[in-house]
């Protein structure tokens, strides 16, 4: 009798001394997060394209913006998976994008997330350009190269695909493409996949053979 | 839930040690049945010049040159060296079809047999007693050696960069789990010896402590071939008869105890794993200083006569070796290159067999029945029964199904190995490594666009950083410019005196004579010239 009463005890034990071990471990890193401060948080949400299409100069003013209370329907960069991200961070209701502020550019991907917008790229049309460097200053993030009265390009790897450069342009020579174009242009994609007359399905997959 | 989730979690990422897996039916002692046979010469041979994944190759030969067999066509820096597997005649070098999983067009070298088979001079051999570490490296290089067994890697890199690592123990892995191949069981049964004695080259290569031959229990005459000629260095693991035993991971697992973190490889942890089939290679490339230009692949299915284990030249197309098993194209519903589980399903025979083709299968309708629909998943746990890393691919499928990559990366994704064993024995017949694979594919993604967004994020606080300290400085200049006037302002508030007003009037015409006399000069001067 005492030795079952023992064995019970001890099981007893180990249960909490898990339950403890579990419970700290989760409450530590919810502690870990909770040190770093709302706004960073927020900001560590949104695209970081810097367009400023939310009404605020950047993304980490509009971060602040909303940790103090504004809207987080205002970022079309960012798309349904921001605002989404966003209202459960900030334990607010999801609501659909506001169209004042701009519309989700080519959605390739509606996945069961939402809509995912395509990364955007500005590309020069470079036998158009006069060199005003008026979209130089305009790059939120240097990403383009050129000097007066010389032609300007745009660095790839660095356009966030923010549109401010296309206002400022006196001349017109800046367009937005999205990125699945600029990596494959049609006129190069077109006879590969003519001649493509392959079908590789792993067998696994396609399920087909016998058990 | 939440808790009992805790509880049971395990520290450790990577979950394996269990004896799961599946067993098709083997279909293996169709092609073990005749000897490995050499291949008749094609007329015309498809060799693709670079490797899947690698960068491009700088050809070495023209369209209309004539080449010998052995003789180097494509140089890689660090990839694979392509070699030309017969004599003949370049008749073209442009992209081809090939078999792999990338579904891409490869650069390929036609070459029109010219059915005399001569070789190029080789270099001459040498006794391995006198060959140092570095020269068997290049030697390796310069044959153009890849893994064999699948991935097709550069032998050469992977011991260079293993070797950087301390290696303790070397797998040689010849367990041919996947149903239909026999290729590397053929070759250690009828080439004991060459196995043996390039796992003793790449032995003393790597400076390990242990060698494993770890080969599958189910081939026992190989197992026999091996075991009469098998030194006391070199130790012999059976492996059950179970998919995916054969697998890197796995077979690390079960050999070492140790294991691979997803972003690990195995030189991480002082393994090596080398394929049986790139031993041989390595023997006949350093002893016989013969370039890889042919492999033993299996040419097996329900549709051929005669199935068989060939000796296959690299770029043989594949409607050669049919056409020599004597195939029923009536019958034929399916062609694989590689496994039925892991393979590429090809759609045109007219494409070439490569360094890793190991085998090549024309299944019947009989053999692989048109796919049945998918269906709902019943949540009956068969997938998870199989799962040879613990994992709970039924949960991974609603996750990525879902389009919730990272909750699927929490319960473990990326250590999926991508086996198939789960929708192999899926009831409603969902693809789901397809699913898992598209999950990873999302995870990559993310992974990627929060890099971009942290380095776009710090281009930004710069660019303002800049853009401010620019404005703070031109104020400040702008300051200055504002302040200058002041001796205009006290010229105009000091009291008035004659005497300072002639003396400044003085300085200024005496100023301005100064300077017509030297606008002057020079146009003297130049009158002087003139005169």
């Amino acid at each position: 009798m005492l030795g079952v009463g023992l064995l019970f005890f001890a099981g007893l034990c180990w249960c909490v001394y898990r339950l403890s071990l579990s419970l700290s471990a989760s409450s530590a890193q919810q502690r870990a997060i909770a040190n770093i401060p709302l706004k960073q948080r927020i900001n560590s949400i949104l695209p970081q394209t810097q367009c400023g299409q939310c009404g605020y100069e950047g993304c980490q003013p509009y971060a602040q913006a909303m940790a103090q209370g504004a809207a987080i329907n205002q970022c079309p960069p960012g798309g349904d998976k921001t605002i989404k991200a966003l209202a459960e961070l900030l334990a607010r209701p999801v609501i659909s994008l506001n169209p004042l502020h701009g519309v989700i550019v080519e959605s390739v991907q509606a996945s069961a997330t939402g809509l995912v917008p395509t990364r955007q790229l500005a590309v020069i049309r470079e036998e158009e350009c006069i060199g005003c460097t008026k979209c130089i200053k305009a790059c939120p993030v240097d990403a383009i190269l050129g000097a007066a009265k010389f032609m300007h390009s745009v660095i790839e790897s660095e356009c966030t695909g923010c549109d401010l450069c296309v206002e400022p342009c006196p001349v017109d020579c800046i367009e937005m493409i999205s990125q699945a174009d600029y990596m494959q242009p049609q006129h190069l994609t077109q006879p590969i996949a003519q001649q493509m007359s392959f079908a590789t399905t792993n067998i696994a997959q396609t399920k087909s053979f016998p058990a | 839930m939440n808790i009992l989730n805790l509880l049971s979690r395990k520290k450790s990422s990577y979950r394996v040690g269990n004896n799961r897996g599946i067993k098709p039916e083997p279909h293996k002692s169709l092609s073990l049945r005749s000897r490995i046979m050499p291949v008749p010469l094609p007329n015309k041979l498809i060799i693709p010049l670079s490797e899947p994944r690698s960068e491009a190759a700088s050809v070495l030969v023209e369209v209309g040159e004539y080449v010998f067999k052995g003789q180097l066509i494509a140089k890689h820096e660090h990839g694979v060296n392509v070699h030309a597997p017969t004599s003949g005649t370049v008749t073209a070098i442009s992209p081809h079809p090939v078999a792999d999983s990338q579904q891409s067009l490869q650069t390929c070298l036609h070459l029109h047999s010219d059915g005399k088979d001569v070789w190029i001079k080789l270099a001459a051999k040498q006794a391995l007693e006198h060959l140092s570490r570095e020269d068997i490296f290049r030697i390796i290089q310069a044959a153009g050696i890849a893994g064999l067994g699948g991935a097709g890697f550069s032998t050469a890199r992977k011991m260079r960069s293993s070797f950087d690592h301390s290696i303790d123990t070397l797998i040689i892995n010849a367990v041919e789990c996947e149903p239909y191949i026999t290729a590397d069981e053929a070759l250690i049964r009828e080439f004991p010896q060459r196995v043996i004695e390039g796992v003793l080259i790449v032995k003393k290569l790597c400076n390990a402590k242990q060698c494993v031959i770890a080969i599958e229990a189910g081939m026992s005459d190989a197992i026999a071939a091996l075991r009469k000629k098998l030194p006391k260095s070199i130790e012999l693991k059976l492996i059950p008869e179970k998919y995916p035993n054969g697998n890197e991971k796995l077979l690390i697992h079960r050999l070492t105890g140790r294991q691979v973190k997803p972003d690990e490889f195995p030189k991480d942890i002082g393994i090596l794993l080398q394929n049986v089939g790139t031993c041989a290679a390595i023997y006949q490339a350093v002893m016989e200083s013969r370039p890889l230009i042919s492999r033993i692949s299996t040419v097996t299915g329900d549709c051929l006569k005669t199935p068989k284990n060939f000796e296959v030249l690299i770029g043989t197309p594949v409607s050669h070796l049919l056409e020599l098993c004597g195939i029923n194209y009536h019958k034929l519903s399916r062609l694989i290159i590689g496994g039925p589980l892991m393979g590429v399903s090809l759609e045109s025979a007219h494409v070439p067999m490569a360094k890793t083709s190991n085998c090549l299968i024309a299944g019947s309708l009989q053999e692989f029945p048109a796919p049945a629909p998918q269906r709902d998943c019943i949540r009956c746990g068969d997938c998870a029964n199989v799962c040879p890393v613990n994992l709970m691919p039924q949960q991974l499928y609603v996750f990525a199904r879902n389009g919730e990559a990272q909750m699927a990366q929490t319960h473990g994704l990326l250590d999926c190995i991508e086996c198939g064993a789960c929708a192999y024995v899926c009831p409603s017949k969902i693809p789901l490594v397809n699913y898992y694979r598209k999950s990873k594919s999302e995870l990559k993604l993310l992974e990627e666009n929060s890099q971009r967004s942290n380095y776009w994020q710090q281009r930004f606080e710069q660019n303002k950083l800049r853009k401010q300290t620019r404005k703070l400085k031109q104020a400040s200049i702008k300051l200055s410019r504002q302040k200058s006037p002041i001796s205009d302002a006290a010229v105009n508030d000091a009291p008035f005196s004659k005497q300072l007003a002639t003396q400044n009037i003085a300085d200024a015409v005496a100023r301005v004579k100064l300077k017509r006399q030297q606008l002057k000069k020079p146009a003297q001067d130049v009158k002087d010239n003139n005169v």
